[in-house]
């Protein structure tokens, strides 16, 4: 039996799908077009520009800009400081022409992209085995251990960063790069865990049992039945686990900003739009513009996974 | 399969490493020479001057100072403001301090306060500088509870006060609004509603601005927020003279609420006085910087103007105000060093603050932001080289005015902590004053 909906409430329920797309859309658009405008039309609330203005983006991906010019009073401060040989001068000039670059976009873009997804995808992994076992196997302790592990998230940020940054000092870490980068994965992964694990395991328990019994009376082993049935069978909720923990690393500022200071080359895309917009002159252009080549990648990503959203993949797989 | 997922972590961590070892290299790479005389020290230089354009202006005094002094190294670290207070303590809980700190005077006091910094080290400093070389206010702004020891040498600043149209007021021979008095005569009678123009611009919505403007005329009254037992004295006679006063110079600003933005208003020949940071002084003097003022976009009763490149020269500041004692407001930014227990460290961190107080390395790094550094040293206003500024800024106000402007430093400041006033949360120019 099937109830018509009538025509108003069709119309009614379109608007309000209408409203919240546009309430999503909104900030996003006002974003791209503040970078795409003329600092004269800052203040127009319009959102078409009407002149387009490339300048912030050539500047941020460093197209086009030639050397930096010498300030006059970098100038003078070498000429009369005594003592200095003229190799010296020359080897001080030419280091700060060499750095002109505002935003090293491409480098932080890098450094966002190799630790968010390191960390989504050994995340992910670890979830899915610890997820497996809550869901599926029977050992002492288990609901103890399944509860204790989102006790990690009655802790904000703020005060694991001391205890934690302290104990990856004493083994040594935090003073080379690479050991900076790893603690701050290793960090997002602890993050991250607590809710891929409590996610997954709730979905695989979706997952009906008589399919892994089959599999298994076939002969498949535990891994074997994890590989082949359950993790195509969750692949939405994986992906959706993965997308998670990826925009989590990829938006995370305190602890990249404690571990990551004191290596330049290192900074991730948060840290280097900190850093831009503490300048005196509201450079909104160039804010903006920073804004919209830091979200894209994540929208990007969205889009190209948001067919496997699609759940239920189980149905039909089992006659109960 | 086990094997295989091993294998991918293993490596994926592996290659995470290999990534961020490659990427550091560079940055580990210093220009220090290998000539080196004595034993090698290396300190960290955490600056809240985090633009790039600055940072590399930092590093060239550093490499310079390098070059003079081959035994030291510093590095340079870009700690946001906001920032500060977390990294320092993360770095004390971890005995990581760095070498020195460039932060807001207040946080400077806080830190000091909390024992993170060595007070033995700067008082030394400021001594064989000479306490008289410096201006009286940013150095009481830096000073700890013990008379004479202070947390921090102050480096460079801010002054607030009221600038106003010295030929009006010559027109109208009407004194210097420098008075409680004096400004709220000057203010009611360039009052002239009917003609589209006003007396005086004062903030009157909650906003920084306005707790800037009244905090200044608090000050002037001996007005105080706290007693010395720590006790909220909000309601004291003199902070109600102060509230009164305030509404009744809030009458003569234009119609609804405003914030600094009314500073339009001035730079079109329609307001006596206004409230404003040194911020001001290329708006007033250079037609580029002026123009965003200059339209009618903002006010609907203001239908813009052109430049009036007469303004500068016919403008004034009144740095201090007075009423029951002389105040000033000013926002200090100041150098320190962390206790972290390196004599080597600590003496090689006073090597380059010494450095970058002399003239040379100093306007250097004031010419940085013309108008939104100035100098702490009462030598360097008058200095030649000071005078010419990268964007032509102050010639327009000529060695006299600059140092009117800048010996706004020398009077007690409105955010002392020692008069009563708790250290407010650093006012980053940008956001009290967006330009």
């Amino acid at each position: 039996m099937v109830k018509r909906t009538s025509p108003i409430r069709k119309i009614l329920f379109f608007l309000l799908v209408l409203g919240i797309v546009f309430f999503s859309l909104f900030p996003f658009f006002q974003m791209l077009s503040t970078s795409l405008k003329f600092p004269a039309e800052w203040g127009d609330p319009s959102l078409i520009p009407k002149h387009i203005n490339l300048d912030a983006y050539k500047e941020l991906l460093n197209i086009g800009q030639g050397t930096k010019n010498v300030p006059e009073s970098v100038r003078t401060l070498l000429e009369e400081t005594p003592n200095l040989t003229t190799s010296q001068r020359k080897a001080i000039l030419d280091k700060y022409k060499s750095t002109g670059d505002v935003f090293p976009f491409i480098t932080y873009f890098l450094n966002s992209l190799i630790l968010s997804f390191s960390a989504a995808f050994v995340t992910v992994l670890l979830a899915i085995l610890g997820a497996y076992s809550f869901s599926r196997l029977r050992y002492p302790g288990r609901s103890l251990i399944q509860r204790g592990v989102l006790f990690v998230y009655m802790f904000g940020g703020i005060l694991l960063l001391i205890p934690l940054y302290r104990m990856f000092v004493n083994l040594g870490w935090v003073s080379i790069p690479s050991g900076a980068f790893l603690s701050l994965l290793i960090i997002y992964i602890v993050q991250t865990l607590p809710v891929s694990l409590y996610m997954l395991g709730n979905y695989f328990r979706t997952i009906p049992f008589s399919i892994e019994e089959a599999a298994m009376i076939e002969g498949s082993t535990r891994f074997g039945t994890i590989w082949r049935i359950i993790i195509p069978l969750s692949i939405s909720a994986i992906v959706t686990v993965f997308i998670y923990c990826f925009m989590i690393a990829w938006n995370e500022y305190l602890f990249a900003s404690v571990f990551l200071k004191n290596f330049r080359d290192l900074y991730t895309l948060p840290m280097g739009l900190k850093a831009l917009i503490h300048s005196k002159n509201a450079i909104w252009d160039r804010i903006m513009a920073a804004s919209v080549l830091t979200a894209t990648p994540v929208i990007v990503l969205f889009m190209t996974v948001q067919k496997n959203l699609a759940g239920g993949m189980t149905e039909g797989g089992v006659k109960e | 399969m086990k094997k295989l997922v091993t294998l991918l972590v293993v490596s994926l961590f592996g290659l995470t490493a290999l990534w961020a070892g490659g990427q550091g290299e560079s940055a580990g790479a210093s220009s220090a020479q290998s000539a080196q005389t004595t034993a090698p020290v290396t300190i960290d230089f955490w600056t809240t001057q985090t633009q790039s354009d600055r940072m590399a202006t930092i590093q060239v005094l550093i490499d310079t100072f390098e070059a003079l002094n081959p035994e030291v190294t510093i590095k340079l670290v870009a700690v946001d403001e906001n920032d500060m207070a977390t990294q320092l303590n993360t770095a004390a809980a971890s005995n990581t301090l760095p070498g020195m700190i460039e932060c807001a005077a207040e946080n400077a006091v806080a830190f000091g306060s909390e024992g993170l910094l060595d007070s033995e080290s700067i008082t030394h400093l400021i001594n064989s500088i000479g306490k008289d070389k410096f201006y009286a206010g940013p150095l009481a702004l830096n000073e700890s509870s013990t008379k004479g020891s202070y947390y921090a040498v102050p480096y460079h600043g801010w002054v607030q006060g009221i600038w106003y149209r010295a030929d009006w007021f010559e027109e109208a021979g009407l004194n210097a609004p420098s008075t409680w008095d004096d400004i709220l005569t000057a203010a009611r009678y360039f009052d002239k509603p009917d003609q589209n123009q006003y007396g005086i611009l004062v903030g009157t919505k909650a906003d920084a601005y306005t707790e800037q403007c009244f905090t200044q005329i608090a000050m002037a009254n001996g007005a105080q927020l706290f007693d010395g037992n720590g006790n909220l004295i909000f309601n004291s006679p003199e902070m109600k003279e102060a509230v009164a006063y305030y509404a009744e110079l809030a009458k003569n600003t234009p119609p609804g609420p405003q914030g600094w933005r009314a500073r339009d208003y001035y730079l079109q020949g329609k307001m006596a006085m206004f409230f404003y940071s040194s911020y001001i002084m290329d708006d007033l003097a250079i037609e580029e910087n002026a123009k965003d003022s200059l339209t009618g976009d903002n006010f609907a009763d203001l239908e813009g103007k052109n430049f009036d490149p007469e303004l500068v020269t016919n403008t004034r500041l009144a740095s201090t105000i007075t009423n029951t004692q002389g105040a000033g407001y000013g926002t200090i930014v100041s150098l320190a060093i962390p206790k972290h227990g390196d004599a080597a460290k600590a003496a090689a961190a006073e090597k380059f603050i010494r450095y970058l107080f002399t003239p040379n390395a100093y306007i250097t790094w004031l010419h940085m932001a013309p108008g939104g550094m100035n100098p702490v040293l009462k030598s360097i206003a008058a200095n030649e080289r000071f005078q010419n500024d990268p964007k032509g800024i102050f010639k327009h106000y000529g060695k006299e005015k600059m140092e009117e402007i800048i010996s706004g430093l020398d009077k007690p400041s409105a955010s002392s902590t020692a008069n009563g006033w708790l250290p407010q949360a650093p006012s980053t120019p940008s956001r009290s004053f967006p330009k």
